[in-house]
C-alpha cells in the first residue's frame, strides 16, 4: 500500500452557477433587439423584393401599417388597411395618424417614419390614396417594406 | 453552545437556469425581430395652393406605368424594368452636355406616374432601379459601391459624414405622381 494515498471523496462536478447568468445575458440580448408582436396577424401578404433596400436606423420612430388580404376568408379576399391588427377604412387612416403621432414624444412628432408593409398585388390606387392621407397630416417619411431582392 | 459547521452552506442555484430558460423561451416565442428593410421617400408635404414648378422639359425624365404594368420611359414603350438605373444615372451626371438631357444633378427631376391599376410590384421594381442610380453616384463621390453607401450607419458619426457628403448638392429629386386615371 502506498504511503501517499491521495484521499478524494468527492466526485468532480462542473459548476453550474454561470449557466443561470449566461442565459439571462442572452434573455436581455432578446429583449432589447426585438419589439414584442403587437397583435395576431390578422392579414397575409408579401411585400415585393427589392435590391436597393436600406435598413431604417430609428426604431422607436416607426410605425407600421399594412395593405394585406384578411387571413379569415370570411372576410374576402380584397385588400385591406390593417394597423395594430385592427382592420381600417381609409376614413379612419387619418385619425389613426394622428393618434400614433400623439404618442411619440414632442421632439420626435415630425420625425414619425410610416412603414408600408403591403402586398407585391395591391393596386397603385390603394396605395396612392394612403398616400394622401399622408401628406394630409404631414406624416411624409414613408418606407415601402420590401424584402430581400431577386 | 452549538457550534456551527465551518463548511459555507450553499444554496442549490441549478434551477435557476431552468427558470432563466423558460424566461427565454418565452421571449423568443412572444417577439419578431423586426426587419424594417425598404425603399423610403419623402412625400411632398400638402400645401393650400397648389404650385407648378417650373420644370423644364429636359431636365425632367418621366417614367410612366400603366394598368398592364407597361412602362413608358421619355415616350418609349418598355415591357420591364430592366437597365433603367444606367439611363437615368446618365441623365442625371450629364451636366449640359447633350441638349436633350439635363443640365445639372441637381435641377434634374425623375418623375414616376402610375395608373391606379398598376401593381405596386411594377412600381417598386421601378423605384429600387431610381434609388440604385442615386445611390451608385453617391457611392462614387466617396469611393464606395452602392451596396456599402447603403449600408452606411447614420448613428456612426464616420459613416454619417460620408453619407452627407456622398449626397451633398445632388438632391434625389424622385417625383410621385397621383395617378390621374
Amino acid at each position: 500500500m502506498s504511503k501517499f494515498r491521495v484521499k478524494n471523496s468527492t466526485k468532480p462536478t462542473i459548476s453550474m452557477s454561470a449557466m443561470p447568468d449566461i442565459v439571462f445575458l442572452l434573455l436581455f440580448f432578446f429583449m432589447v433587439t426585438a419589439v414584442m408582436r403587437q397583435s395576431e396577424e390578422v392579414t397575409r401578404q408579401r411585400p415585393p423584393q427589392a435590391k436597393e433596400y436600406r435598413v431604417t436606423s430609428n426604431k422607436s420612430l416607426i410605425k407600421e401599417l399594412i395593405i394585406g388580404r384578411p387571413s379569415d376568408g370570411k372576410l374576402g379576399e380584397g385588400f385591406r388597411y390593417v394597423a395594430n391588427g385592427e382592420f381600417l377604412s381609409l376614413d379612419q387612416i387619418r385619425p389613426w395618424l394622428l393618434k400614433q403621432r400623439t404618442s411619440l414624444s414632442e421632439w420626435a412628432r415630425p420625425r414619425m417614419i410610416i412603414v408600408l408593409k403591403a402586398d407585391e398585388d395591391v393596386d397603385m390606387g390603394m396605395i396612392a390614396d394612403l398616400q394622401q392621407e399622408l401628406r394630409e397630416v404631414n406624416a411624409v417619411k414613408l418606407v415601402y417594406r420590401t424584402l430581400e431582392g431577386p | 453552545m452549538y457550534k456551527h459547521s465551518r463548511k459555507p452552506v450553499e444554496l442549490n442555484t441549478s434551477s435557476m437556469a431552468d427558470i432563466a430558460f423558460l424566461l427565454l423561451i418565452f421571449s423568443l416565442v412572444a417577439t419578431t425581430i423586426s426587419q424594417d428593410k425598404g425603399l423610403d421617400i419623402r412625400l411632398p408635404p400638402k400645401s393650400e395652393f397648389e404650385q407648378e414648378l417650373p420644370i423644364q422639359e429636359r431636365n425632367l425624365f418621366k417614367i410612366r406605368i400603366n394598368g398592364n404594368n407597361q412602362l413608358l420611359v421619355e415616350n418609349e414603350v418598355r415591357e420591364n424594368a430592366e437597365g433603367l438605373s444606367t439611363e437615368v444615372k446618365a441623365f442625371i451626371l450629364n451636366n449640359g452636355r447633350d441638349a436633350s438631357s439635363s443640365d445639372s444633378p441637381e435641377k434634374a427631376v425623375v418623375s414616376v406616374k402610375t395608373s391606379r391599376g398598376t401593381k405596386y410590384a411594377a412600381f417598386i421594381s421601378v423605384l429600387d432601379e431610381l434609388k440604385g442610380a442615386y445611390y451608385e453616384i453617391y457611392g462614387e463621390r466617396v469611393g464606395l459601391t452602392s451596396g456599402e453607401y447603403r449600408k452606411l450607419d447614420q448613428n456612426n458619426p464616420e459613416d454619417r459624414l460620408l453619407y452627407q457628403k456622398g449626397k451633398e448638392g445632388i438632391p434625389m429629386n424622385i417625383s410621385i405622381a397621383e395617378p390621374d386615371f
